[in-house]
């Protein structure tokens, strides 16, 4: 009875995801662009140029196109995608608290640094790309900010074919950058050993 | 005298070379030459910055003696600098370029504008094509008959670098410009943006000739430029050269050529300071304190 009642919470809160959380998600998010900041001051040791595509590629998904594209917010992609973002950011922020305080993390922490990604990456990625098939139509037919000439600024830009292009490069990325994480997690694991 | 010779990167040691007193840089050199095999153009040398081990100051005079720069430890830092390519040939396909694409919007706008591309120009897109073309032919001109360049020649990478950069841009203005929904300004705009063109284009020319007088044939000799705008700025043809780009950008109304005059400027900038700051270094008190790097009175 009480794992129907659940299940049935579960599945039905879903759909309203995004009116739920969907705010503060938001505003996380615009805080967000302090980690490259972060990065940049040297208060987290990590590349800018990581961070920098981690923090433009969600904030584009989300803050430049989805807000916008009310027709989506029911869609179980939010639901994921939170829940992915959500996820490695439980696992990254109690690391950085660590590192902050010079004191070695746990254990199962330092793991899962290393070994999340595995699933966690991929599952996110296609998270998104779901929003964005999904989103797609809308941003064509509404022309999502897109600048139609003619205009005073004789200056013209359709955001659709941009997102195809962006669907596209991050696509292509991906493999790489999926690999790239497995060697940092290879080094780490020889360094354990040494 | 005994030149330790390393390898800027690894800390590697090239060789040690014998070399008299009077040996210049350009002696040392030809002894590297013979050891790495590399030519004289690609082969940098360069002594550690005072208080830092990992910045390095180029030795770019070859006529400078050794003796000057083997204060410390007689070590001095060698880098290949990679396949080289003359100045005076990347200056011509960088300005070639853009006399190639600008004209294709408008010659051929079937291509690009599709179902749109049968209407008839309008008079500002025809002075911008004017406009635009006759300051690559001129640029193409200065780089063969004008410039003096005191370095022969620059890595080949930055030939790729430097035509992706003007014939992109080029293609990011034309596009707009000679769109077919173009909309002019205004007449009265139009004139004032091709005064400051033909202001800008004028007084560049004439900065890049009084450039050349400074420096007599075959010498590497440097001067303070003196006159005309020198007056009042170090870097007067990159100041005039960016008035020339806002005029185009006004009378022609469209938002690309803003943003490549913002980033053209924003180039030029960085070479004004450190032009400004090599003038300053070399001349000392000889050189006029009240002149500014780019904009007059104020910067």
């Amino acid at each position: 009875m009480l794992w129907r009642a659940w299940r049935l919470g579960f599945w039905e809160s879903i759909d309203t995801t995004f009116t739920a959380v969907g705010p503060m998600v938001c505003t996380l998010q615009i805080l967000a662009f302090l980690e490259i900041f972060n990065v940049l001051l040297g208060i987290t040791k990590s590349s800018v140029g990581p961070t920098l595509a981690q923090v433009l590629g969600r904030n584009h998904v989300l803050l430049v196109a989805l807000i916008f594209v009310p027709e989506v917010y029911t869609h179980w992609g939010v639901a994921l995608m939170f829940f992915i973002w959500g996820l490695s950011e439980l696992i990254r922020y109690p690391l950085y608290l660590y590192t902050i305080n010079n004191s070695t993390p746990p254990q199962f922490l330092q793991f899962l640094r290393y070994n999340a990604f595995i699933i966690l990456y991929p599952i996110g990625f296609a998270a998104e790309n779901v929003l964005w098939y999904n989103m797609l139509p809308y941003i064509k037919e509404r022309e999502i900010h897109s600048v139609r000439l003619p205009n005073s600024i004789n200056f013209g830009f359709d955001y659709y074919y941009f997102v195809i292009f962006w669907i596209c490069t991050t696509l292509l990325v991906f493999p790489f950058q999926y690999m790239f994480m497995f060697k940092l997690r290879s080094l780490k694991n020889k360094k354990k050993t040494n | 005298m005994e030149i330790k010779v390393v390898s800027q990167k690894s800390k590697k040691p090239i060789g040690t070379f014998t070399v008299g007193d009077k040996a210049t840089l350009l002696d040392l050199k030809n002894q590297v030459k013979s050891k790495t095999k590399r030519s004289i153009d690609r082969i940098r040398l360069s002594i550690p910055k005072s208080g830092s081990s990992n910045l390095f100051e180029g030795l770019t005079n070859n006529k400078d003696l050794v003796s000057k720069f083997v204060g410390n430890d007689g070590t001095i830092y060698y880098k290949d600098l990679g396949p080289q390519i003359s100045w005076t040939l990347v200056f011509v396909c960088e300005y070639a370029g853009p006399l190639f694409v600008y004209p294709l919007f408008y010659f051929l706008p079937s291509i690009f504008y599709g179902s749109y591309a049968n209407t008839e120009k309008t008079q500002v897109q025809n002075i911008a094509l004017i406009c635009y073309s006759l300051h690559y032919i001129k640029r193409v001109l200065e780089t063969l008959f004008v410039h003096r360049f005191s370095n022969g020649t620059m890595p080949i990478f930055n030939l790729f670098k430097n035509c992706s950069y003007y014939w992109g841009c080029t293609a990011m203005v034309s596009y707009f410009v000679n769109h077919p929904l173009f909309t002019p300004p205004p007449m009265e705009r139009v004139y004032i943006g091709l005064g400051l063109f033909i202001f800008g284009e004028i007084s560049n020319l004439i900065c890049h000739i009084m450039l050349r007088n400074l420096r007599p044939a075959g010498s590497t000799e440097r001067k303070i430029p003196r006159g005309f705008l020198f007056e009042l700025v170090s870097c007067p043809n990159y100041t005039v050269e960016i008035l020339s780009w806002i005029g185009f950008s006004i009378l022609t109304q469209t938002l690309t050529s803003y943003i490549f005059t913002l980033m053209g400027a924003a180039q030029m900038w960085v070479w004004a300071v450190g032009k400004h700051k090599r003038y300053r270094r070399e001349f000392g008190d000889k050189y006029p304190r009240s002149r500014k790097i780019l904009i007059p009175f104020l910067l």
